[in-house]
């Protein structure tokens, strides 16, 4: 998913939930910033590297891939992006090395997603939309891992696109190039994946990286042979599952805002989204990429509220945070993202240990241990002793 | 980490460090010897990519790749193994290409860092400099033994203090319930 999805179509659900305006805007900001707050902008803010929520590029080209490095890259893509489905998924004759990056995979409607929203329950707008950037990905990233995995994430030759022709689809074959520069073609079908690599942990198999950016796309619709699924074909139908994503966000969100008591798993608010469903749907199927998927979910955003939709500008809230005092950088904008950010990836990071699977690293509970290991947290155990909220 | 795994990781580091100075000693043994690790390393890569075949790719759709792969790196591995001289060229190429891809990557990393403004990319841009200018050296003195098992030492000596410094860190995440 993209800024359309985690900036304006997020803003959208807030306010069907019941958000104020402000607030969807502080929701949606922080949807959106979970796709930009990587170690070298943390560097650049002197805030604590590990709340990063993404890698850019270059970082993933120059990281690691020894187990340490392995860890630090999974911890960020399983906890923001690929939220594993069933860590204790089963499959037959398969050892542990194999079920370990098996259980990593994404898909909606986990458990780990029922902890996600419940972790953002009573605290800040700013893990609201942490929790629904990950809810988000949830079905824009199914069936692929947060961790690099040649077994796993691979894909092959057998790639196609279903496109819609007159009142029928035809199905075309998908082209992939893996020049980072060039723009995807969609009347082409010509799409920018990563390299083809035989090495189990090249950063090139990391989630839906050899799919190229199809996930991302609310209009595409693709089958393919996903390397962990034994020769089972899938079909991806974006324009469905993003609306139920959009349908989940909202029930989500009343549930956050206090309008509901329980979150649970495969529930959607339909009845708060029906007015608006054709229309919804209409800006799901339409080919276009960025800036006209945006363009609709603005337009769409601003009937709702009555009110402008700032764009995202990254910049917003970064003199605040570093103009802060120390004792008071917890309570800006970006303060309360990055500890919602670190309460996040602590607790997914938990459930992946508790499951016997080291991938995401070392877990230590702090109730039974006290504080130890990464000390980027302690800002973390702070708050939580304070009473604020991360 | 496990305290287990920390331990192995600073006895590794400090036996590639011992390894390389041992190599910088004796020069000229040192052409001989780094030329039979590479092909050593060729052939326990074949090895590994058989065990990854069998505990992984197997599973996969289009997995019987890796068993190929496994068959013809070993066959290769074992194959320099058995040959008495290797052409220097080889090593040279090797290593061209190794500190020429590290330096390029750090140096674009640098560029990107700089864009937004983060302080780490003087540190990305002299390590990707350092890197070119020693895959530049490797070409220059290409015909000299010596120098080409001494920067090969340099990178076995930086890998090894990237492990035992790897090791000290505080990996584990706190969790609060």
């Amino acid at each position: 998913m993209q800024r359309d999805f985690h900036y304006y179509a997020t803003y959208c659900a807030a306010y069907l939930a019941g958000y104020s305006h402000e607030e969807c805007l502080s929701i949606c900001y922080s949807a959106q910033f979970v796709d930009w707050c990587s170690v070298t902008l943390l560097s650049k803010l002197k805030a604590p590297l590990s709340a990063a929520t993404t890698q850019l590029q270059l970082e993933m080209m120059d990281a690691r891939v020894d187990r340490v490095g392995l860890q630090d890259i999974t911890r960020i893509w399983a906890s923001f992006h690929f939220l594993p489905y069933d860590l204790y998924a089963t499959r037959k004759r398969c050892g542990k090395k194999y079920l370990d990056k098996y259980r990593l995979i994404c898909k909606p409607n986990g458990d780990l997603l029922v902890d996600t929203v419940e972790l953002a329950k009573g605290k800040s707008l700013q893990a609201v939309g942490v929790a629904m950037h990950v809810l988000a990905d949830t079905w824009a990233h199914s069936y692929f891992a947060g961790t690099p995995s040649f077994a796993i994430n691979n894909t092959n030759y057998h790639f196609y696109e279903i496109v819609p022709d007159g009142d029928r689809f035809i199905e075309r074959k998908v082209k992939f190039i893996h020049n980072p520069g060039t723009p995807d073609d969609f009347e082409n079908s010509v799409y920018v994946n990563s390299l083809y690599q035989t090495s189990e942990n090249t950063i090139m198999n990391l989630g839906h990286g050899r799919a190229g950016h199809l996930p991302d796309y609310s209009f595409m619709r693709y089958k393919y042979l996903p390397a962990w699924a034994d020769y089972q074909e899938i079909l991806k139908d974006n324009p469905k599952e993003y609306f139920s994503a959009f349908c989940q966000m909202v029930y989500a969100l009343r549930y956050l805002h206090g309008d509901i008591q329980t979150f649970e798993k495969d529930t959607y608010d339909s009845e708060k989204v029906a007015p608006y469903e054709a229309r919804i749907k209409a800006i799901l199927i339409k080919r276009q990429g960025e800036p006209g998927a945006s363009k609709d979910w603005k337009a769409l955003g601003e009937e709702l509220s009555g009110c402008t939709i700032d764009d995202f500008d990254i910049e917003r809230y970064q003199d605040e945070y570093t103009g802060a005092e120390k004792e008071q950088k917890d309570s800006t904008f970006l303060g309360k993202f990055i500890l919602a950010a670190l309460s996040q990836k602590s607790m997914v990071t938990n459930r992946i240990f508790k499951s016997g699977n080291k991938l995401a690293g070392y877990s230590i509970e702090y109730k039974k241990k006290g504080f130890r290991g990464n000390r980027d947290f302690k800002g973390l155990v702070d708050q939580t002793k304070g009473g604020g909220k991360a | 980490m496990s305290s287990g795994q920390r331990i192995k990781n600073i006895l590794i580091g400090i036996a590639i460090i011992l390894g390389a100075l041992i190599l910088i000693a004796f020069p000229e043994e040192g052409i001989i010897l780094t030329a039979s690790i590479l092909s050593i390393s060729l052939f326990i890569y074949g090895i590994k990519t058989l065990i990854y075949y069998v505990t992984m790719a197997r599973h996969m759709v289009g997995g019987r790749i890796m068993l190929y792969l496994a068959v013809v790196v070993l066959d290769l591995g074992m194959f320099t193994m058995m040959l008495t001289n290797i052409p220097k060229i080889y090593i040279v190429l090797y290593l061209v290409v190794v500190y020429a891809f590290a330096g390029v990557v750090s140096i674009l990393r640098a560029l990107e860092a700089k864009r937004y403004q983060a302080p780490m990319w003087k540190l990305s841009l002299i390590s990707g400099i350092i890197n070119v200018v020693i895959a530049i050296l490797c070409i220059i003195f290409m015909r000299s033994t010596n120098m080409i098992v001494y920067l090969y030492c340099a990178g076995l000596i930086y890998s090894a203090i990237v492990r035992i410094v790897t090791a000290f860190r505080e990996t584990a995440i706190v969790y609060i319930q």
